[in-house]
């Protein structure tokens, strides 16, 4: 067990350095355009995912989404949603977001135990809120360069769209998720494999519209994919500290409601 | 926070007539209020349950009227714009109009319970940025960022996504691949 991590640890170190020397010298080609040295595989790689997203993932995303009760996809979400918080809260820490990395924790002990393992989000009643930070945006929040300049665009088996810097921080909060050590030690990592599925079908599920209409009103879908990965992280590094679903608060006095009926 | 509140009262004030004579001069509500308006009509059409024909007419109408398509188009088209000739620019304005049409009247097929709630506006220079938020009835919310100039929309913003920016990388690379021409034959043949 102790070699195999330690064998991961020193792909990690030369994954990092690797991607790390790739980060130092980039500047963007085009203004507004994303940085993508490796168009020519990453459209191969690109091609295969979709292939597999077509067949397999969008498939069961859609089951998923149709014919189970918003009550359960809410509490799997929740069950996610709490398995991540330690990568989170080690996150904010690195950011010196320090507050938020103890109600973060406070979270996930409140969710743990009160939540039944984490099905019921009863901490956001209490006024803690859900966050999400990985050690990508870490990353850009420390970097000097502007959110949008993540090094190289990259896509990755499986993972899909990425770039050198959130490849880093996939590898990172790998590295230091408790829950994935927890489960190696004790040789119960069916569970993290059954979490990761769980992570892809739900996450997928949630971007069904999205991308559905970004590949039908598209002319390259390589391309509007690439702009879009790369806007939407940026956007996640610049809004650091800014809650993503309370940002608007929703019962303020001034509120203009307007689809009420459901 | 009480800033942001006061805003979003002065904001939600606006919207009523009556109230506009206590709001400073600018745009800001007129920003809110046109977002607000638009939303009203589309969630009219979609819960009137109004055939595909009528339901397109109407969005197709909305978007002509609220959008500066024209703007949009330009800044899409990004550098290619300048070297266009005089008659390309205008079969691509007249293509990319279409489709855009096409695709926002496909958008909105039927009303499922989403809920749109608009907040804050800041000034962005000559830009209004309206902020929304729409809540899906699982209770996912998505982030929506309406950018309003001289009274029309020229982007959105989706989850931080600008869709003008999306559209230009999008455009480029088929420009890239097969020229505007090839391009503005693509956005015919969509949109037709």
């Amino acid at each position: 067990m102790f070699v195999r991590w330690v064998s991961g640890a020193r792909r990690g170190a030369v994954v990092l350095a690797l991607a790390g020397s790739l980060l130092g010298g980039c500047a963007t080609a085009e203004e507004g355009e994303v940085w993508d040295p490796l168009e020519t595989p990453n459209r191969f790689l690109f091609a295969i995912n979709k292939t597999l997203d077509t067949f397999i993932l969008r498939p069961v995303a859609v089951a998923y989404r149709d014919l189970t009760p918003n009550g359960v996809q809410r509490g799997t979400r929740n069950v996610l949603n709490n398995l991540g918080e330690p990568v989170t809260a080690v996150n904010e820490l690195a950011q010196g977001e320090g507050t938020r990395a103890a109600q973060t924790i406070a979270r996930f002990l409140i969710n743990s135990t009160l939540g039944l393992l984490g099905i019921f989000d009863v901490a956001k009643d209490f006024g803690l809120p859900h966050t999400k930070e990985d050690f990508g945006q870490t990353i850009g929040v420390w970097a000097k360069a502007p959110p949008e300049d993540g090094g190289p665009y990259l896509v990755l088996p499986l993972a899909g769209p990425s770039n050198a810097r959130d490849a880093v921080g996939i590898l990172v909060d790998y590295l230091i998720d408790p829950f994935r050590i927890g489960t190696e030690q004790l040789d119960v990592e069916w569970l993290l494999y059954a979490r990761s599925g769980m992570d892809a079908v739900d996450a997928r599920s949630r971007t069904l519209q999205a991308l559905d209409d970004l590949e039908k009103n598209s002319v390259d879908y390589y391309s509007a994919v690439r702009s879009a990965y790369t806007q939407r992280r940026a956007a996640q590094i610049r809004q650091r500290g800014v809650v993503s679903t309370s940002s608007l608060p929703l019962d303020a006095p001034g509120r203009a409601e307007l689809g009420l009926a459901r | 926070m009480s800033m942001l509140t006061r805003r979003m009262v002065i904001g939600a004030m606006c919207a009523l007539p009556a109230a506009a004579a206590f709001a400073a001069p600018g745009g800001a509500q007129s920003a809110a209020a046109l977002v607000n308006g638009i939303a009203n009509r589309v969630l009219t059409v979609l819960k009137t349950g109004a055939s595909d024909v009528e339901r397109e007419r109407t969005l197709a109408g909305i978007l002509r009227e609220n959008f500066d398509l024209q703007a949009i188009g330009r800044a899409v088209l990004g550098r290619h714009w300048n070297t266009a000739t005089p008659e390309q620019r205008q079969r691509f304005m007249a293509a990319f109009e279409k489709a855009e049409v096409r695709a926002y009247s496909n958008r909105f097929k039927a009303y499922s319970g989403q809920t749109l709630t608009v907040g804050a506006v800041t000034h962005q220079g000559q830009r209004e940025l309206v902020e929304a938020q729409i809540v899906q009835p699982n209770g996912t919310a998505i982030r929506l960022v309406w950018e309003v100039m001289n009274g029309k929309i020229v982007d959105v913003t989706i989850e931080g996504v600008s869709m003008a920016i999306t559209r230009r990388s999008d455009f480029n690379a088929y420009i890239q691949r097969n020229g505007l021409d090839g391009l503005i034959a693509e956005l015919e043949r969509r949109g037709s």
